[in-house]
């Protein structure tokens, strides 16, 4: 959906022309609530956020910049939209164990950076190929909220790394070191499913 | 050179200039653990993507509503 960040269609939306809209909401409602799901809401709570995020996106429009995209701004209040429903759910910001994972993490190096004798990384192509879904939500699950956030970010279109780091107020340093992280603590907790096999 | 532990943030680095690449290329040559890792993120991303793919589709209904409330705020 390139075309949503071409000059002429964003002029016809944000002089807020009915097709424009159109096209634009029946995009985009798919897109976010999918996400919201991914990211562990109840298909109420994702539908919720989908609609209070384009509540205040069409608020909060006519103070966008010419320099933000269309997609980054509405990805940027989708994400305040999820949290709260997180909120909502009184579920308190979930910080994992980033201490853990840092911890097995570094028993897998030696001292001088490379792989200790005897660790090599587990082929877990299979899990998420057989078992696929339920395993991986599982392992996201226990993903530090900002974490979640940054590695599913990732995965949203026509977004590059400027946008993304916009979106979460981060560093391009913080920002590559929140996806490190998240991939670590995730391939971890996948190889525990391989080995369980 | 690269080393091992270097490399997952290695994999990140978008965009990655001549000289990332050739250092991560020539690393992923010569080390099979760290070939292992790359694959497993490759594994991991094509699981998320699918993870959204396949998340259930927004009811027909929630873009009548939102498109509903984008024409009452227009009209107020």
């Amino acid at each position: 959906m390139k075309f949503i960040e071409d000059s002429t269609f964003r002029k016809a939306f944000l002089n807020l022309g009915p097709q424009a809209v159109n096209v634009f909401v029946e995009h985009f409602v798919t897109v976010l609530n999918k996400m919201g799901f991914a990211q562990g809401l109840s298909h109420e709570e994702a539908e919720d956020a989908v609609q209070e995020c384009f509540s205040v996106f069409f608020r909060k429009l006519p103070e966008i910049h010419d320099n933000v995209k269309l997609s980054t701004f509405l990805f940027g209040i989708h994400l305040n939209s999820v949290r709260e429903a997180r909120r909502r759910r009184g579920k308190v910001e979930s910080h994992g164990d980033l201490a853990a994972i840092e911890h097995l993490v570094s028993q897998q190096y030696d001292e001088k950076g490379h792989w200790k004798t005897g660790v090599s990384p587990k082929p877990i192509d299979k899990v998420l190929n057989d078992e696929a879904n339920a395993k991986l939500q599982d392992c996201i699950k226990g993903l530090p909220d900002k974490h979640k956030e940054a590695i599913f970010l990732t995965l949203s279109e026509d977004s590059d790394n400027k946008d993304l780091c916009h979106i979460l107020g981060v560093s391009y340093a913080n920002f590559r070191q929140l996806l490190t992280r998240a991939r670590h603590a995730l391939r971890l907790c996948l190889e525990n499913y391989v080995g369980e096999a | 050179m690269l080393t091992c532990r270097q490399v997952p943030d290695a994999l990140e680095k978008e965009p990655k200039s001549f000289k990332d690449k050739v250092q991560l290329r020539l690393h992923l040559f010569i080390c099979e653990r760290c070939r292992a890792l790359e694959s497993q993120y490759k594994a991991i991303s094509i699981g998320l993507k699918r993870l959204i793919d396949t998340a259930p589709p927004a009811n027909p209904e929630l873009i009548k509503k939102v498109l509903e409330d984008f024409k009452n705020r227009k009209k107020d």
